[in-house]
């Protein structure tokens, strides 16, 4: 392992490197099937744009950008971020890529989530972590519902998708929840 | 206990209950990907009646794990 930030079974989460810039990442945020369900899809992406973004976001303090990487392999498989970070009201967003297609099938995304919230309640002293999806996307959902965050809100038919335009879906985790699932366990 | 186990994974799978044994996994279960992996996760909850925690569900990767997760957890 180079450089770990957390550690899991499976993956560990890292701060990238000039390395993961130069190497798959900035083809991972311009394949159609990656970023079916992101912000990121409708423009392709190139090196040095990812190298402007890690030069101008990834050492900023307002989002933490991390690289999920396979113990196994040690392999720079995803990335996993809390952007957004609001450090006097103390929320952040959360967002997941898995780039490489082989690991989207094991249990990789759940640790990587997992590892991140660890990471922002009790590392990071944050309140809540947020996220959002598409109403379409099947499953974001799922992920959802499995760490517990709630649906607290919808924009009516904000996102263009596959030819209809689809509900914003605002979801939220608070501390205190995850605490009282994973508290003891996580300490 | 382990009946019920197979009889979700099989359901949430979308498979015969017979073909579901012991060593039964991502791997070796056509239909067991990622997002069926979660879903299952949520059956099992609501089959058991217990709030599983991150660890214990990023821990059960195949039918034995979940087992002995359930079993630790004392879910009857």
């Amino acid at each position: 392992m180079y450089n770990p930030y957390v550690v899991g079974k499976r993956v560990y989460l890292r701060h990238p490197t000039p390395a993961d810039v130069e190497g798959r990442w900035h083809e991972w945020m311009s394949d159609e099937e990656t970023t079916k369900w992101l912000s990121a899809q409708y423009w392709p992406n190139c090196v040095e744009n990812q190298r402007e973004y890690y030069a101008n976001e990834v050492r900023s303090r307002s989002r933490l950008v991390l690289a999920i990487v396979d113990i196994e392999s040690d392999r720079h498989i995803g990335i996993v971020s809390l952007s957004g970070i609001d450090w006097v009201h103390r929320y952040a967003d959360i967002a997941i890529v898995i780039g490489e297609k082989e690991f989207r099938t094991g249990p990789y995304v759940t640790e990587a989530i997992s590892l991140m919230l660890k990471t922002a309640f009790l590392r990071l002293n944050l309140r809540i972590v947020k996220g959002g999806y598409v109403a379409c996307n099947e499953t974001t959902p799922v992920i959802m519902s499995v760490f517990r965050f709630r649906e607290v809100g919808r924009y009516k038919q904000l996102f263009w998708c596959n030819g209809a335009y689809e509900d914003g879906v605002l979801c939220m985790l608070e501390r205190d929840d995850w605490m009282r699932r994973n508290g003891p366990r996580a300490r | 206990m382990e009946q019920r186990i197979k009889a979700v994974i099989a359901r949430i799978m979308g498979v015969s209950p017979d073909s579901i044994g012991d060593d039964a996994s991502p791997a070796n279960v056509d239909k067991w990907d990622s997002l069926r992996h979660l879903k299952l996760m949520l059956a099992l909850e609501e089959e058991f009646n217990v709030e599983l925690s991150e660890d214990q569900i990023v821990g059960m990767t195949d039918y034995a794990q979940i087992a002995k997760t359930l079993k630790d957890a004392s879910v009857s």
